[in-house]
């Protein structure tokens, strides 16, 4: 099959055709930073989707368990030889996912004869320093691409979900980030709040918009990214209500505390509670 | 740098779940090959007959150039170490740190070579995060007593040959639910270890020392338990941590190796504090001042 290019692109394109099929009903995962730190948060499946991968380093993810489970494995296993060897400081998420994470899932989607990775994950990494602008956040996909959102679009959240459409939209929506007007007098609308959120349940409240989005049923009405986004409640009570609803009730949230900071390594990863989120 | 892990990923089915999912940080630097302890298998390979290791000088497995000390008072353990480091008769460096924090939770106190000591601390170290963060729960306190067992005697070709020999004491607690919602096992108080050469580790009810110029503060330590009238785990944080102090300037009169206050160049001893609900604590030096106004 190899010596054929052919079947190779055929190979290849049904291999992306089956891992779309099979994560399609991946739940949503959002990630967001802002002052408090970056919020990682997703309805509550029955398998955890957040993990703590270093000192300043988070994994939100949606896929196979078992898949996910390996993907974790090598992320830590990277990361804790490299701390160890050289320091903790050393451990960065562009070193990661450039040099371990990235080559290391398309090399197993390439693999056409071995069972493939269902995976799609964001990572997320603290900066040592203190602001929130130096924040980075990086999608991962099954096939090894990555993308890094950094700044004013780590502020504004990222998302992955399992649905192709939704996540398509998603990404129109952010390529657009301002609403057209028909009034030329009018600037267009800034579709997301400017600045970094500078308490929890602010954080928290533009992360469940986001979910919001990915969760709303407009897709099958047809509606476009626009569409959808202006239709998602901004107002926290009801996005709770119909963030909750969609998952089943609860919801897995986790924070890489900004204030855990210390000057050698520390851990400042933690669950986030509801409460504190306002979200319960 | 993290080529090694590569396969594990490329080849997701040959490579079964058991080669990476143990948790086992020493597992993992060997596998990598960047264990900083010389395989002992290896060593007596280079040194010709199998099984055998080359004994340099004979080497003595008690007192090692320094002065750690521990004991309980009321409420924990107190933990502490003078700052002096020696090669033979010279002072190498005035400001070591002996007493080490190895998560909020553990302390270890070192006595021996510094350079396979300070190795051992950082592998510690890495080893319970790695063990938290993969296995997704924390490590037991047994298993944490296990495991500076296990680094001392991964380090036993090193201390045959009289070279890398460290003896260290550990102070740690157990708290479940601090890591984890997930947290494994009943809390256990502040409890202290001590170990030998080989590894093995030893329960410690009220004190525990290390280091040449302990038998100096251990003998204070008996004395003033048996006939002060003030058993040492009766006292308070504050006079706990007198206590330590002047034990410490007791084994600095009788031993070189161990260094005392030096009030010219304020290098005071190193103590820490493990309470009960509170973790682990450093004690500062102006604390120290207060609670023996004679420093």
């Amino acid at each position: 099959m190899i010596d054929e290019p052919y079947r190779w692109l055929e190979a290849v394109q049904n291999r992306r055709e089956y891992i779309e099929d099979r994560i399609a009903g991946g739940l949503p995962m959002v990630v967001i930073a802002g002052t408090p730190g970056i919020l990682l948060i997703g309805p509550r499946a029955s398998t955890p989707k957040i993990f703590e991968i270093y000192d300043r380093l988070a994994l939100g993810c949606l896929g196979h368990p078992a898949d996910l489970e390996r993907v974790r494995q090598a992320a830590i296993d990277a990361a804790h030889v490299e701390g160890f060897t050289r320091s903790p400081h050393d451990v960065t998420a562009r070193r990661l996912v450039n040099y371990s994470l990235g080559p290391a899932l398309k090399n197993a989607f390439e693999q056409i004869l071995a069972a493939p990775l269902l995976f799609r994950g964001l990572l997320a990494e603290l900066q040592a320093d203190t602001s929130a602008a130096a924040d980075n956040i990086w999608i991962l996909d099954y096939d090894g691409t990555w993308r890094t959102a950094a700044g004013p679009d780590a502020a504004r959240g990222c998302l992955v979900v399992g649905d192709k459409q939704k996540q398509a939209a998603w990404e129109k929506l952010c390529a657009h980030p301002a609403a057209h007007t028909a009034d030329a007098a009018h600037p267009p609308a800034p579709r997301f709040p400017e600045g970094p959120a500078t308490t929890l349940p602010e954080l928290a409240g533009r992360a469940l918009r986001i979910l919001g989005f990915a969760l709303s049923p407009g897709h099958g009405r047809g509606d476009s990214a626009a569409e959808i986004w202006a239709s998602v409640p901004s107002d926290v009570a009801e996005l709770k209500r119909l963030v909750l609803s969609e998952s089943h009730g609860s919801l897995e949230a986790a924070l890489l505390d900004r204030t855990l900071l210390r000057p050698g390594a520390a851990v400042t990863f933690r669950p986030a509670t509801l409460q504190e989120l306002a979200i319960a | 740098m993290m080529t090694p892990h590569l396969p594990a990923l490329a080849a997701p089915v040959a490579s079964g779940p058991a080669s990476s999912f143990s948790g086992d940080f020493f597992d993992l630097l060997r596998r990598t090959g960047t264990s900083p302890f010389p395989d002992a298998a290896a060593l007596s390979r280079a040194g010709g007959a199998p099984g055998a290791v080359t004994i340099g000088h004979s080497p003595s497995l008690s007192a090692e150039a320094t002065t750690v000390i521990s004991f309980h008072f009321r409420d924990g353990v107190v933990i502490a170490g003078d700052r002096r480091a020696t090669a033979g008769h010279t002072i190498m460096y005035d400001r070591a740190d002996k007493v080490i924090e190895i998560d909020a939770d553990t302390v270890m106190a070192i006595a021996g070579t510094p350079a396979t000591a300070f190795e051992m601390a950082r592998t510690l170290a890495h080893s319970f995060q790695y063990y938290r963060r993969s296995q997704l729960q924390p490590l037991s306190l047994e298993a944490k007593v296990r495991a500076l067992g296990r680094l001392i005697r991964e380090n036993l070709a090193m201390t045959l040959q009289g070279v890398g020999m460290v003896v260290p004491i550990l102070a740690a607690q157990h708290r479940p639910g601090l890591d984890a919602a997930l947290g494994a096992g009943a809390a256990i108080p502040p409890t202290l270890y001590f170990y030998d050469a080989l590894g093995a580790q030893f329960l410690a009810v009220d004190h525990a020392m290390s280091g040449s110029g302990s038998p100096a503060a251990r003998s204070v330590l008996n004395y003033i338990n048996r006939w002060s009238g003030k058993l040492a785990r009766e006292r308070d944080e504050r006079e706990a941590i007198a206590l330590a102090l002047q034990l410490l300037e007791v084994a600095a009169e009788t031993d070189t190796a161990t260094g005392g206050i030096d009030r010219r160049t304020h290098i005071y001893p190193q103590v820490k504090v493990l309470t009960a609900p509170g973790g682990t604590r450093d004690v500062s030096v102006e604390e120290m001042r207060e609670v023996l106004p004679g420093i």
